[in-house]
């Protein structure tokens, strides 16, 4: 997983990317030193509440482009977990998604990811 | 869900397209993409309630997306809002909006568009000006290369703002506009590409490969021999949608992300 996001991470306009639960507490994290991890996980958890918040009506959707202060977050349900990407405006987010895209079905066949994803499921805030 | 909107703003202004939602009491998300860029509106209940594109949040994001003359736009009603940046009642955003357009109108007399690139005129102006401490900035920042989309995220301005100045420098006699600057500083996708894309796509698609490709060209009003590196990961992603086995088009996907990073 921790290749996976430095492969994220090795796109330009990318400032950093994570995993994180549910509750939007992170698992794994590919960020810049300095950020605040308080604040990061308060990120997290506006962007993951968005997907929870509108009583259902966003069923199906699965990911989002968020735009927070002078950054996009790139904010992906992987139902268990889910995957924030921190970006520039100058992202490519159609190369970034293709990215992920190929990412996650390399994930989906690995077993030892798998079951570190299952490790780490807690139900939604 | 209720059914969606989707259409050119060269056919339907995003002025109107928002007065027309507006009057109908519409909530959802106004998507639009010009040129690898992308901007929304947020709609709740006819009002506009948040917007961004790039780093122009709330009413800035507004008035930069009035600004796009061409480009796509897709509503999806009933997309709740994840933010809240506009506080202003919509009848006084379009209005200023409008007022913004009209200005526009004159501004692109001179300003051939927002990735136009000018230069200090050697003859300069025939009279004394005198200028304001932001067109002061404005001006620092013209070296023949920075286009005036460019010159705003630099001084963090609006690119209308810069527009207008730049547009104000111009007819003062101060800057000249460099014609084809546009062709000369857009990085163009070499032969490479289309080829690798074309051998890819046909091998999933077959002989409709590419048919598909030129049509996708097309609709993003583009030309394949003079196609910009900033929408080639765009063409690939729509062009992969065409492809319904998901573990193909991932595929795909894998082969040419695997060229766009060269």
């Amino acid at each position: 997983m921790k290749k996976g996001l430095e492969e994220i991470n090795q796109l330009v306009g990318i400032w950093g990317s994570l995993i994180c639960n549910n509750q939007g507490e992170i698992i794994l994290g590919n960020t810049p030193p300095g950020l605040n991890k308080s604040a990061l996980e308060n990120i997290n958890r506006n962007g993951i509440s968005m997907f929870t918040s509108a009583n259902g009506s966003m069923q199906g959707i699965s990911e989002a482009v968020l735009h927070y202060e002078e950054r996009k977050l790139f904010v992906l349900d992987l139902e268990k977990v889910f995957l924030i990407v921190i970006c520039t405006p100058s992202v490519d987010i159609s190369l970034l998604r293709m990215t992920v895209n190929v990412l996650l079905s390399r994930w989906d066949g690995d077993q030892k990811v798998q079951k570190e994803i299952n490790k780490r499921f807690v139900e939604r805030i | 869900m209720a059914e969606g909107l989707r259409g050119n703003l060269k056919q339907l202004a995003l002025l109107d397209i928002i007065k027309m939602l507006s009057s109908g009491n519409r909530s959802g998300r106004l998507d639009i993409n010009q040129a690898g860029k992308s901007g929304e509106i947020y709609l709740e209940r006819g009002n506009i309630v948040h917007s961004a594109t790039g780093t122009q949040i709330g009413e800035k994001g507004v008035y930069t997306l009035m600004g796009w003359l061409e480009g796509e736009f897709t509503f999806t009603p009933d997309v709740a809002s994840p933010d809240r940046s506009i506080d202003v009642a919509t009848e006084q955003l379009l209005l200023e909006a409008a007022r913004q357009a009209e200005q526009w109108e004159d501004i692109k007399e001179v300003i051939s568009s927002t990735d136009a690139v000018f230069n200090i005129s050697p003859s300069g102006s025939t009279s004394t000006i005198s200028l304001k401490p932001l067109e002061w900035q404005v001006l620092a920042q013209i070296n023949g290369e920075r286009s005036v989309i460019e010159i705003g995220e630099i001084l963090g301005l609006h690119e209308f703002e810069v527009a207008r100045i730049v547009y104000s420098l111009t007819t003062a006699g101060l800057l000249n506009e460099i014609t084809d600057a546009k062709v000369i500083f857009r990085d163009i996708v070499d032969e490479t590409f289309f080829k690798m894309l074309s051998e890819f796509f046909t091998e999933v698609m077959g002989p409709i490969g590419p048919v598909i490709i030129e049509d996708e060209i097309r609709l993003l009003g583009e030309e394949q021999s003079a196609f910009p590196q900033n929408k080639a990961a765009e063409l690939v992603e729509r062009i992969s949608l065409e492809i319904s086995d998901s573990a193909k088009r991932t595929e795909f996907q894998k082969q040419m992300v695997a060229v766009l990073k060269g």
